[in-house]
Parts: structure tokens; C-alpha cells; sequence
């Protein structure tokens, strides 16, 4: 008895303390951060993963924001109405979990004072952080997703630079078209992003005169699809369209060859545009196209980080890797809020939302778009990229179709 | 009749590969009543193992397979001598705890480790396939239902005919006897974790072979494994290539019949009905 | 004398928890709406996994389609949310109480690859359902504030701990003990462990669709992955097991201390954060492996099945 009663006591010292110092620290940090922003720093803060199922995605997202911050800082700082300040992002790891975005954000801001906010990765992750950023009226750019979804509830303090998800396949259905291909096998995993990529493809592929001969939708994370690739290959479509993840565009690529099914053409929204895409499949991805969202090779720069060409060079040298579309969505959203800092003058969220929603069309390394009244953007062109020689190479829009090749693909065991 | 003599044998190779990754996970819950939730990061750990003897040794995934099976068997037996062991006679829920708490701790380590970008182990056979009446049989589904095939044949001389087999046999049917017996437990329990944990390494490298992989592909290879020992029933030899070949079969022709989309809901909900049919496993043993 | 002060412990803080949204900020309101939630979850949990001794795997079902179901009729249906939410726990409810009563004929690990199955049946079914988003998610307005959210889960935990309270000290609760020690003696004496069992079952399931509900509004975003996370039912179990199974206050303590140890992890360790929480739940496992208010368990409802005298050392 005596025991349970000290042990009582203990618990209810330990739960008190607990609270007390939850909450203190709060209000240090909140002083400290404030006398922080005073001297000259513009606190940004983002929820991205580090950890979990999205860990992957969440660096490339982190990196991406990194290399702003890195080089605006090394430009001196931001140029605010004649004053320059230095930017500091505030990156927590939400461990993938949606609960936590929203969690961090709202701690980010009553805890450590941030009004302004760069997203996490993921759909469902930007879902809930985007509502606490909405409920406290501070602007939030997704560097991280752009489902179409995201931007029918009416915020007004949510911005982005992705195109919507179901714009993808415009440009790889566009390539595929000057080919003569004429019939589709479409594939595609369960979640938001894959549906909503694929629905925007197969009706883009209807009202562009396509045939679509399979369409079917599997569980993500789906480890066999044999059975579906036998299917597909006794109605032998000229294309087979993958919109899913990366695990799933290897296996269907593994699975096709083991199966000896052949396409004139494959394609896939997410898995040839990162490097390890090729690098896992060897000789088996050459040829392969990728709906990207940017890459190196195209034709636009900036103020900030120069050419395509010029960020990518940077990328690598500072993080040892090439980078790919990801992490240049993530620079473009991280640079489209220095513009509207700029803008405004000043780094209070209102002004800064408003000079975002004012920006009209912007003219970033990634491309010129359009940012619309409901926060997404619209014009980015998108360019394809295919696997040649183990490297993504540029072949859509306009004359980068000269570099496409091995059309059509090779028969598996040709190869 | 092509398409589906395919699908079938589609599903039966299929089943290999669920039923490898099952071997471990039967034995365990078999023999100690332990659900190892840390199984399927276990797998994938294997996986990346293979990977870093591919590119520093250039040995071949298949015949580093006696290696890997080494270093996990010694692996597992110290986990469950020195971890496992504390708890597992306390409460059922506080291994699932423990095991719960190793997934995390593992996947996350290989996050550190191996990054959490997505690796597959490329051999040159990886992509190919033995085609025979016409049927294609990919070369690495068609070995891992050979390897499951021998290993559970080898793995039933094991528990049959060895002086150690016999041992976790005996400690399987009770904890109380056996030890009165003379035999001691802590030591066969850490013998059969690190065999199952052997085991569970051949499993990754074949996973790894067919599939990408990345620290976070543990969690649904644990419950593929669930799954295909309930099928097959627990502790048995021969119950994961049975459970595989079920559900893989199952999969594959429903998948097709009624789209992919709907594969979860026909393999959950007919283990469901087989389980309120038969409470105690499909093959399990009685009781 | 112990109801006594065990009753002022509750009572006490209950009240530092009503505090909380007027003497702190949102961000502390907020991770007290998720240890809130979390409490509630494992407070169900705790009816079927901790006193009636089966443990579920799939839970985190009920979350799921309590928020889902509260979603679909809200957004799709257009009717009233407090409606949509009284029909989504009551039709979680009956859900859960007609799938009891085949699921609870299965014992121990049986029964927890069942509802671990029903939980992913359940998610497939929801993903391919077009009334209820056929997996493309539901935004639902955004109302209330922070803290009316925290007050509403707060509710539901206390909820949760009060059935448990209730149960624990009536004949029922006596009816769940008997299953959990020895069901076939307990059938023996003449009690209907079916109905017992199923309406434990159906209580638990209640619970999760009322934090579903909550959650589904709170968050003002749900899509089937999400809310049928197989972690949240893992970590209704760890979180009912590191306080004590079995326990009013385990469940919650439990919550408390693991939604502290996943904030502290995050601000420790920006890089480890999930390796920092499963380091610290094996910690406990091995430090704690009753619990923490493991032994101040009575000897009632005895020892549990499967729990044996010598351990297990070389």
C-alpha cells in the first residue's frame, strides 16, 4: 500500500513537471525567436519528413528548400524594402505522419512564433498541415504535392508550386502522339496522387483520340502483378501508362520482362526521374519515359539560382547527387516565398499571402506559371524525360523530341 | 485457357515467395508463441545485406546465402538470448511489444544507414525467365519456390531426426516439461531464433531479387506473413508453402477475376470466413 | 480509503486537463487533442485487449470507419455533422457488435490476425467504395477552434476511462475478469460469454468511432490510408500496455507519456525521431514489463493466462 501510494504521488509530480516544462519551453523559445527575427533573419518554417515511409521523398523536399536558404544567405540575405535579411528554415520531421504535420505547424507557430510556412511532403500530410496554417490565417507554399484536392476547399492561405497531379501525362500522351501510338494499358495504385494523375491522363488520353484497351487500379504497395501484366499482354496496347510509386514502377518493369510482355512504349509518373530508377533496373530501364516535372536541360532561369543548368550544378557540388524534380519543385516553392516577401516589403503573413496571391506570373529556374486565384498554379510546361544510357534525358517539349529514341522499345530479351 | 493456366502459374510462384518469407514467422510462432513483429524489417535487412556483399565482394545474392544465413542465424540467437528471453515468458502482449519497439529501432537504423532511397538487387537473372510449354516461369520466383520447397524438407529432417530439432519440438508442445526434461530453454529458444531468423534472411534475399526495397518495406512483408501461417498453420514444416501456395493462387486468380484493386478485400475477407470456419487455423494443429 | 484517493488522483487531473487550453497555448492544446484521442483509443482498446484478454489487432477499424462514415454523410449526404457523427459511431457500433460475435470465438493469436484481416478488409472495402471517396479522401469545412476539439476529445477519454471505471466495478466487469482468466469455467458457471465478449467488443468500437468522428472534423482531411494506419491500433496496444493493461488509468497514463516521448523525440532529434521512440518503447518493455501501474494490480481477475513463474535466464 505504501508502495502504491508514493508511487501515486510520483505520478502526478512527474505529469505535472512534464506540463510545466512543455509549456515553459515554449515561452523561451517564443522570446528567443523573437529578438532572433528583430536582427535581421526571416524564420520559415516546414513539418518535412525525415523519417518513415516518406523519408525519401522528405530529404529530396528538405534538400530542396535547403539550397534556397543556402544560396539566398550566401547572396547576403534576402533584399527586403533596401534591408537584407538572412533566411533560416526551420525544418521539424513530422515521421511521416499526417497528425504530426499539424501538430509541428501549430507548434511552429505558438511556440516559435513562425507566420510563414513551407509544406511537408505528401498529399495527406500537406491536408493537415495546410488546415492549421488556413486556421491561423499565415500563407503555407506546397513544395511537396499539388492533388487537385488540396485546392478545392476554399483557402485562401495556401499556395503552390506544383501543377495539379491529374496534369502529369499531358506532355508523355502529347510525345506518345507524334509516335503513332494508338492504344493504352493504363495501371494504377489506389491512393490520391496515383488516382487523380491517372484519371487526368485517361481523360486527356480520350479527348486526344487514344484507345484505352486495360485500365485497372491495384492496392499501393502490391509486390505481384504478374497476373496483370498477362492480362494486359493478350490485349498488346501499343503503351503501358504506370501511375503509382517507385517500388511499383520497378516491379512492373522487373515483372514485364519476366513475363515477356512487350510495349512499343512504357511510361511512368513517379519512378524514372529519380536516379536509382536506372540504377536498380540497369539495361532493363533504357528507354523508359518519366512524366517529369523539371529537368536540367530546360530553357529557364532565374535571378536567384540562374539557369536550369546553373541549379542543378549547385545541387550537386552541395549535396553530391543530382537532383531531380522533387527537390527543384521544393527550391521553386521556397523561392516563390522570397518573391512575395520581397513583394510585400515585409514579412508579415497577411501582407505576404496577399503578395502571393498577387504575383500573377512568375518566371522561376523551374519555368513560367500562373498562380491562380485558388492558390494552385497553371502554364508550367512539362517536360518528359527518357532513360538513355542510364542517365534521364530530356525529350519533350518541343525540339528536345529529337533526342527521343529506341521507338519502339526493344523486345525484352533483345536487349 | 493460355491466360489462366498462366495466372495459376503466376500464383503458384507467387506463392513461393510469400510462403520463403513465412518460414521464419511460422517457426517462431510455433515454437515460442511469438509473433515477431520486427519480421519483416528483419527480411529487408537481409535484403541490403546482399546488396553491400553484390557491390564489395561481387558474390552472387544466391551463393551468398549460406553467408547471410550465418550472420543472421548468430544475429538472432544473441537478440533472443539477451532481448527476448527477458520478456517472453511475462505476457503475451510484451513481446509483441518488444518486437514492435526492434521494428521501429531497425527500420529507422536502416534509414541511417542505407538511406531511404529504394535499392533492388540487380543480378542478370534477376529480370529473366525460364519459358516452358509456352508458359513464362521468371527465374527468380521459380528458384524461390525450389529454395522454400528444399528448405522445408531439410527444416522437417531438422526438427525430426537432430538432437537440437528435437528439442525445440519438445519445448513447442510446453515450456514446463520440457525444461523438466533437462533441456534448457533460454538456449533452444535462442537456437530457434536464430534458425528462423536464418531463414528469415533467405526470404529478403529473395524478396530483394524481385522486388525494390526500401527501410520502410518491412511492415507489409510481416503481414503477408501473418497471413500465409494462419493459412498454413503455425510450427509446422510444410504449413508456409501450403499458406503460400493458397493465398498466391487465391491472389492471382482474383486479382484478374474481379481486378487487382480488389485483392485485399478477397484475401482478407476469405481469411475472415476461414478463420470463424476454422478457429484454429486452416492446417494448424488442433487445440 | 485507496477508492478515495485513487478518485482525488482522477479528480485532480482531470482538472489540471480542463486547464490546459486557458492556461497554455495551441500548440500544447493541440498534442493534448492527440494524447486525448490517443487515451480514448487505447481506453477502448483496453476494454477488449486489457479486461476482457483478447487481443485486437484491428481496432484502429473502427477509427477509421466512424471518421470515414461521419465524412461521406456529412460531405456526400449533406447531412448535419453532430448527425453524421451520431449515425457513424452508432453504425461502428453495430458493426463491431455483429462481427464479434463470429471474431470472439477465436482465441489469442487467432484472433488477432481476424481483426487485424478485419481491419484490412475494412480499408479495402472503404477504398473501393464510391460513396465513401473511393480512396480519393474528403475534405470536410474547417469549424471550432483548438480548443473545443481538445474539450471534445478530452470528453471521450474521460468517457472511455469512466466505462472502464464502471466495468471494472460491476458485475460485468467481474463477467469480463472471468472470461479473461478461464472462459470455459466461466461458461461453465452458467455466464453468457458470448454476449459479454461482444458487447465489450461493441464498446470498444464505439469509443474508436467516437475519436474517428472527432478526428475526421478536427482534421478537417481524411483518406482511408490514414485513418486506417495499422500503427494507431499498435500503438493503442503499446500505449495500453506501457500504463497497464487492464487498468482505468493505464490506458491514459500511457498515452500521456508516449505523446510526450513522440514530441521530446521530435525536438531531441530532428534527424531519429521515430529511432528515439522505438528505443524508448523496448526500454520500457524491459524496465517496465508490467507496466507501469503493473503491480499495483489487486490480486483480482488473478494471474494472466499464459504467464508463467520462473523467468526465462541462463
Amino acid at each position: 500500500m505504501h508502495k502504491s501510494k508514493r508511487l501515486a504521488k510520483a505520478l502526478v509530480a512527474v505529469s505535472v513537471t512534464l506540463t510545466l516544462v512543455l509549456s515553459g519551453c515554449g515561452s523561451s523559445n517564443t522570446a528567443s525567436k523573437d529578438s532572433g527575427s528583430s536582427a535581421g533573419t526571416i524564420t520559415i518554417g516546414a513539418p518535412v519528413a525525415a523519417t518513415g515511409s516518406l523519408a525519401n521523398e522528405g530529404k529530396l523536399v528538405h534538400d530542396g528548400y535547403t539550397l534556397w536558404q543556402n544560396v539566398v544567405n550566401k547572396q547576403g540575405g534576402l533584399l527586403v524594402d533596401g534591408k537584407r535579411y538572412k533566411v533560416n528554415i526551420n525544418f521539424q520531421d513530422d515521421q511521416s505522419v499526417a497528425t504530426n504535420s499539424a501538430s509541428l505547424t501549430e507548434k511552429m507557430y505558438t511556440q516559435d512564433n513562425i507566420r510563414l510556412f513551407l509544406s511537408p511532403y505528401a498529399s495527406g500530410n500537406i491536408f493537415s498541415a495546410t488546415t492549421v496554417a488556413e486556421k491561423h490565417k499565415v500563407p503555407m507554399i506546397s513544395g511537396g504535392g499539388g492533388a487537385k484536392s488540396i485546392f478545392t476547399r476554399d483557402y485562401k492561405y495556401v499556395f503552390s508550386a506544383y501543377p495539379y497531379s491529374g496534369a502529369y501525362l499531358g506532355s508523355v500522351l502529347d510525345l506518345l502522339k507524334t509516335q503513332g501510338v494508338k492504344t493504352l494499358a493504363f495501371l494504377h495504385a489506389d491512393d490520391v496522387f496515383s488516382k487523380e494523375a491517372d484519371q487526368g491522363g485517361e481523360e486527356y488520353a480520350k479527348s486526344h483520340g487514344f484507345d484505352i484497351v486495360y485500365s485497372a487500379q491495384y492496392p499501393s504497395n502490391a509486390s505481384d502483378l504478374t497476373s496483370q501484366l498477362t492480362q494486359i499482354a493478350q490485349k498488346a496496347p501499343d503503351a503501358l501508362i504506370g501511375t503509382g510509386h517507385f517500388q511499383e514502377a520497378v516491379l512492373l518493369v522487373k515483372e514485364a520482362k519476366q513475363m515477356n510482355v512487350n510495349f512499343k512504349s512504357i511510361a511512368f509518373t513517379v519512378g524514372p526521374t529519380m536516379p536509382s530508377f536506372a540504377k536498380t533496373l540497369g539495361k532493363d530501364a533504357e528507354g523508359i519515359l518519366g512524366a517529369s516535372l523539371w529537368t536540367p536541360d530546360l530553357p529557364y532561369k532565374d535571378d536567384v539560382f540562374g539557369t536550369s543548368k546553373d541549379y542543378a550544378a549547385l545541387y550537386k557540388q552541395t549535396f553530391g547527387v543530382d537532383p531531380d524534380y522533387h527537390s527543384a519543385m521544393a527550391s521553386a516553392a521556397a523561392e516563390l516565398m522570397g518573391l512575395a516577401i520581397q513583394k510585400a516589403g515585409s514579412q508579415d503573413p497577411q501582407k505576404v499571402r496577399d503578395a502571393l496571391a498577387g504575383l500573377g506570373t512568375v518566371h522561376l529556374f523551374d519555368g513560367d506559371f500562373t498562380i491562380e486565384s485558388n492558390g494552385s498554379i497553371s502554364g508550367l510546361k512539362l517536360p518528359v524525360i527518357q532513360i538513355q544510357d542510364g542517365k534521364a534525358v530530356t525529350v519533350w517539349p518541343g525540339s528536345f523530341s529529337q533526342s527521343f529514341k529506341d521507338f519502339p522499345l526493344p523486345a525484352w530479351n533483345k536487349r | 485457357m493460355h491466360l489462366w493456366l498462366q495466372v495459376l502459374v503466376n500464383g503458384i510462384l507467387q506463392g513461393g515467395i510469400l510462403g520463403i518469407s513465412a518460414l521464419a514467422f511460422s517457426l517462431q510462432w510455433g515454437v515460442m508463441n511469438l509473433i515477431n513483429l520486427a519480421h519483416g524489417s528483419f527480411q529487408v535487412l537481409a535484403a541490403y545485406l546482399a546488396v553491400l556483399i553484390l557491390q564489395h565482394l561481387g558474390l552472387d545474392p544466391l551463393l551468398a546465402v549460406p553467408l547471410i544465413f550465418l550472420v543472421f542465424f548468430a544475429w538472432g540467437y544473441l537478440v533472443q538470448f539477451f532481448l527476448i528471453n527477458r520478456v517472453i515468458t511475462s505476457n503475451l502482449f510484451m513481446t509483441l511489444l518488444l518486437t514492435f519497439g526492434m521494428d521501429f529501432v531497425l527500420a529507422n537504423l536502416m534509414i541511417l544507414f542505407f538511406t531511404a532511397d529504394f535499392k533492388s538487387i540487380n543480378t542478370p537473372y534477376a529480370n529473366s525467365s525460364w519459358q516452358w510449354f509456352g508458359l513464362q516461369f521468371p527465374i527468380v520466383r521459380t528458384l524461390a519456390l525450389l529454395f522454400l520447397i528444399v528448405l522445408s524438407v531439410l527444416l522437417w529432417l531438422f526438427l525430426e531426426y537432430s538432437r537440437p530439432g528435437r528439442a525445440i519440438r519438445a519445448t513447442s508442445m510446453g515450456m514446463e516439461p520440457a525444461r523438466l526434461m533437462g533441456l534448457k530453454i533460454p538456449h533452444v529458444y535462442a537456437l530457434t531464433f536464430a534458425l528462423s531468423s536464418g531463414l528469415a534472411a533467405i526470404g529478403g534475399v529473395f524478396f530483394g531479387l524481385s522486388n525494390a526495397f526500401s527501410p520502410a518495406s518491412g511492415g507489409p512483408l510481416t503481414v503477408g506473413a501473418f497471413v500465409v501461417t494462419i493459412l498454413g498453420g503455425a510450427g509446422t514444416s510444410w504449413g508456409p508453402l501450403a499458406g503460400g501456395l493458397i493465398l498466391g493462387v487465391l491472389d492471382a486468380v482474383g486479382s484478374v477475376v474481379f481486378g487487382p484493386t480488389y485483392v485485399n478485400v478477397i484475401t482478407f475477407g476469405l481469411l475472415l470466413i476461414i478463420l470463424v470456419l476454422r478457429p484454429n487455423g486452416v492446417l494448424g494443429r488442433a487445440g | 480509503m485507496k477508492k478515495k484517493r485513487d478518485m482525488l488522483l482522477a479528480a485532480g487531473i482531470l482538472l489540471i486537463a480542463l486547464g490546459i487550453p486557458p492556461l497554455t497555448n495551441d500548440y500544447i492544446v493541440q498534442v493534448g487533442t492527440e494524447m486525448a484521442m490517443y487515451a480514448a483509443l487505447a481506453g477502448g482498446w483496453n476494454l477488449i485487449g486489457g479486461l476482457t484478454g483478447y487481443p485486437s489487432f484491428g481496432n484502429v477499424a473502427f477509427f477509421g470507419l466512424g471518421a470515414m462514415l461521419a465524412g461521406a454523410l456529412s460531405v456526400n449526404s449533406h447531412w448535419p455533422y453532430w448527425l453524421a457523427a451520431a449515425a457513424a459511431v452508432l453504425g461502428t457500433g453495430i458493426f463491431a457488435l455483429l462481427l464479434g460475435l463470429p471474431l470472439l470465438r477465436l482465441k489469442g493469436h487467432y484472433f488477432s490476425i481476424a481483426t487485424l484481416a478485419l481491419a484490412q478488409a475494412t480499408l479495402a472495402v472503404v477504398t473501393n467504395t464510391k460513396f465513401l471517396g473511393a480512396g480519393m479522401g474528403m475534405s470536410l469545412p474547417i469549424v471550432g477552434s483548438p480548443a473545443v476539439f481538445y474539450y471534445a476529445m478530452l470528453a471521450i477519454a474521460v468517457l472511455s476511462a469512466l466505462i472502464t471505471y464502471l466495468l471494472i466495478h460491476s458485475e460485468y466487469g467481474n463477467t469480463l475478469l472471468a472470461i479473461k482468466s478461464d472462459e470455459v469455467a466461466a461458461q461453465a458457471i452458467g455466464i453468457n460469454t458470448v454476449l459479454a465478449k461482444s458487447s465489450a467488443f461493441a464498446l470498444s468500437g464505439v469509443l474508436g468511432a467516437m475519436a474517428g468522428v472527432v478526428y475526421a472534423l478536427w482534421q478537417s482531411y481524411i483518406d482511408p490510408p490514414t485513418v486506417f494506419e495499422p500503427s494507431i491500433t499498435v500503438l493503442m496496444l503499446v500505449m495500453t500496455m506501457m500504463g497497464g493493461a487492464g487498468t482505468v488509468a493505464g490506458p491514459v497514463l500511457g498515452a500521456v507519456l508516449i505523446g510526450i516521448l513522440t514530441q521530446l523525440a521530435m525536438e531531441v532529434s530532428q534527424n531519429a525521431s521515430s529511432l528515439v521512440l522505438g528505443l524508448g518503447i523496448i526500454a520500457v518493455v524491459l524496465f517496465l514489463p508490467k507496466g507501469i501501474l503493473g503491480f499495483r494490480r489487486p490480486g483480482k481477475g488473478g494471474k494472466r493466462r499464459g504467464q508463467s513463474n520462473f523467468p526465462l535466464r541462463g
